[in-house]
């Protein structure tokens, strides 16, 4: 599938997260892409990449997918980064603006990660606020994406899909579903990646993630790292897969942030998707099955970056997470 | 219980200093070590930055031995964090804390090099603005008199050296032959997606980075020919119109 114009909805179709090491070749060849994706600080400066996405602009239906609000913050959002991101929309006039559950400002350090948070009222307060803070700001509805997880929080009274509910209940954002981060939590915390999937709003779900992640052996055993480093493993394919035929087509993007692959094997990743949303179009539950179209199995797990001479690392095996 | 700020302010201390004793009793994992957990998140800070600090010292970090560069990634992370999202604001401290990092002071090339390189990625992120062409001289622009001023590419920056640092970051820090010591004065200039780089000799250097501070240009001319009685202020002029460093003229009525 193919949508070489800009829209100003992102289609039910498959995009790629463009990174600066794609772009020229993006803008030389304009391959055949549902969307593209961006991380909006990638683009706050008036750095050579700024322009290139202008013209990118006229060919592309773009997303813009913010980083760095931390949406989570008790003490509130930057007022200063929210203004760099209405300008942003203002100049690209994306089709979609997304952010996530998390925070990664304390104390006015950043630190550059998507941390967790404690559901509990007083967490849902906050992120609300803040939301309710950004919408208003942007004029626009925004998109709230799950974040990987590797500990949770004794005081939470919620479960996650329900503080989703709730904040989209309560500011009218929708969801930026991410797969892979559901898969990697749900493993790492011990809980059922197809409940949560099915306890989701389904009306609020605008999009959908998919990446790849680690598995790395620890003292407790593996745990998976969202690294956005390797290819969508099978069984995020698979929960995928429950996914649309639960919420229907809905746009889907493939993220790949370290260890870049070439953009032929990005657009492959896209194919697959977009092959997978075109199935769902066949009529009929039982035609739909015999059908059924999955990417062939690959290696699951790859070897991510330890940080060797770091004393926690020795013991943890931790590695650049993204969501 | 904390309340969520205080429970951010935290995680944000244990994050930067690895202590996470005073939070183990509020966090939760499934048949995990909560410590082995947490760190991964302290990694995900920690190498993220990093990696974005090698990005933007690449030769800096060749020049010392990339684990040494971590090292010392680590410790200026730890101690100066950044305050913003945009990482590419980040890193303009790191030239002086390495002047000053006791396992850098028998290499003062380092925190030199790592200048030299903020000046590129500083450059590289400044706006480019048109130029105006070299016929504006000879347009009612009134550039005599005392006042006037040349306003010049923002992304045009300055850094000096005690090491003749352009040949070693365009051959990213190698080097066929012994450094020898050389005073560089070096001027950074982003052209479109690339950047250009003059090692200049004194007098030019002056009045480059005067104009570039905002100095009038009789202020500028005065500072060069205290460097050299020689300096020819026409000739100074009309290279920078045509290398296309101007971008506007300001007469002295403007001020």
């Amino acid at each position: 599938m193919s949508a070489n114009s800009a829209s100003t909805t992102l289609p039910p179709a498959a995009g790629i997260g463009l990174r600066g090491p794609h772009m020229a070749q993006v803008l030389e060849q304009r391959p055949s892409v549902g969307w593209l994706e961006v991380h909006a600080e990638n683009f706050m400066s008036s750095a050579p990449s700024t322009a290139a996405l202008e013209c990118m602009r006229n060919h592309y239906t773009l997303s813009i997918h913010g980083v760095g609000l931390s949406l989570g913050s008790a003490r509130g959002i930057d007022q200063s980064h929210l203004q760099r991101l209405v300008q942003l929309c203002d100049r690209f006039a994306p089709a979609q603006l997304s952010e996530h559950l998390a925070w990664s400002v304390g104390d006015g350090i950043y630190l550059n990660d998507l941390l967790p948070l404690p559901y509990d009222e007083e967490a849902l307060n906050i992120v609300c606020r803040n939301i309710e803070r950004t919408q208003d700001g942007v004029k626009r509805s925004i998109l709230i994406e799950n974040v990987s997880a590797y500990m949770g929080f004794a005081r939470s009274t919620m479960a996650e899909p329900q503080f989703l509910s709730e904040i989209v209940k309560r500011t009218g954002c929708g969801l930026l579903l991410d797969i892979n981060n559901v898969y990697v939590s749900a493993h790492n915390l011990g809980f059922d990646p197809q409940a949560y999937v099915a306890a989701l709003p389904k009306q609020a779900i605008g999009e959908i993630h998919l990446a790849g992640h680690a598995a790395n052996e620890t003292a407790d055993g593996p745990v998976l790292i969202d690294d956005h480093a390797s290819a969508v493993a099978p069984a995020v394919w698979s929960l995928y897969q429950f996914a649309i035929e639960r919420f229907g087509p809905k746009p889907t993007l493939i993220e790949w942030d370290s260890d870049v692959p070439p953009l032929a094997t990005l657009l492959g990743e896209a194919m697959w998707a977009d092959l997978m949303l075109n199935s769902l179009r066949v009529e009929g539950a039982a035609s739909r099955r015999q059908l059924r179209i999955m990417p062939p199995s690959r290696q699951s797990s790859v070897a991510v970056g330890v940080c060797d001479h770091h004393p926690a690392a020795r013991t943890t095996n931790g590695s650049v997470a993204y969501a | 219980m904390r309340n969520v700020a205080e429970l951010q302010s935290e995680i944000t201390l244990a994050i930067l200093s690895g202590d996470v004793s005073s939070l183990v009793s509020e966090l939760k994992t499934s048949n995990a070590d909560v410590s082995r957990r947490f760190a991964i998140y302290r990694n995900n800070t920690l190498l993220s930055l990093t990696n974005h600090l090698k990005a933007v010292f690449p030769v800096t970090a060749r020049l010392g031995d990339e684990r040494f560069f971590a090292y010392a990634a680590h410790e200026f992370i730890r101690r100066s964090p950044p305050s913003e999202p945009r990482l590419s604001a980040y890193g303009a401290g790191l030239a002086k804390f390495l002047s000053r990092f006791a396992p850098c002071r028998d290499a003062p090339i380092l925190s030199e090099m790592a200048a030299l390189e903020w000046a590129v990625q500083s450059a590289l992120t400044s706006e480019d603005k048109p130029p105006l062409g070299a016929n504006t001289l000879s347009s009612a622009v009134p550039l005599e008199g005392s006042g006037a001023r040349l306003v010049l590419q923002p992304s045009l920056n300055f850094t000096l050296s005690r090491w003749p640092l352009i040949p070693l970051w365009r051959m990213n820090g190698s080097s066929d032959s012994p450094l020898r010591p050389r005073l560089s004065r070096i001027a950074v200039l982003r052209s479109g997606d690339k950047v250009r780089l003059f090692d200049l000799p004194s007098a030019r250097f002056v009045f480059w980075r005067s104009i570039a501070k905002g100095a009038p240009l009789d202020h500028a001319t005065m500072r060069a020919i205290a460097r050299d009685p020689q300096f020819d202020l026409v000739g100074e002029i009309v290279m920078l119109f045509r290398a296309g460093f101007v971008t506007g003229v300001e007469s002295a009525k403007a001020h």
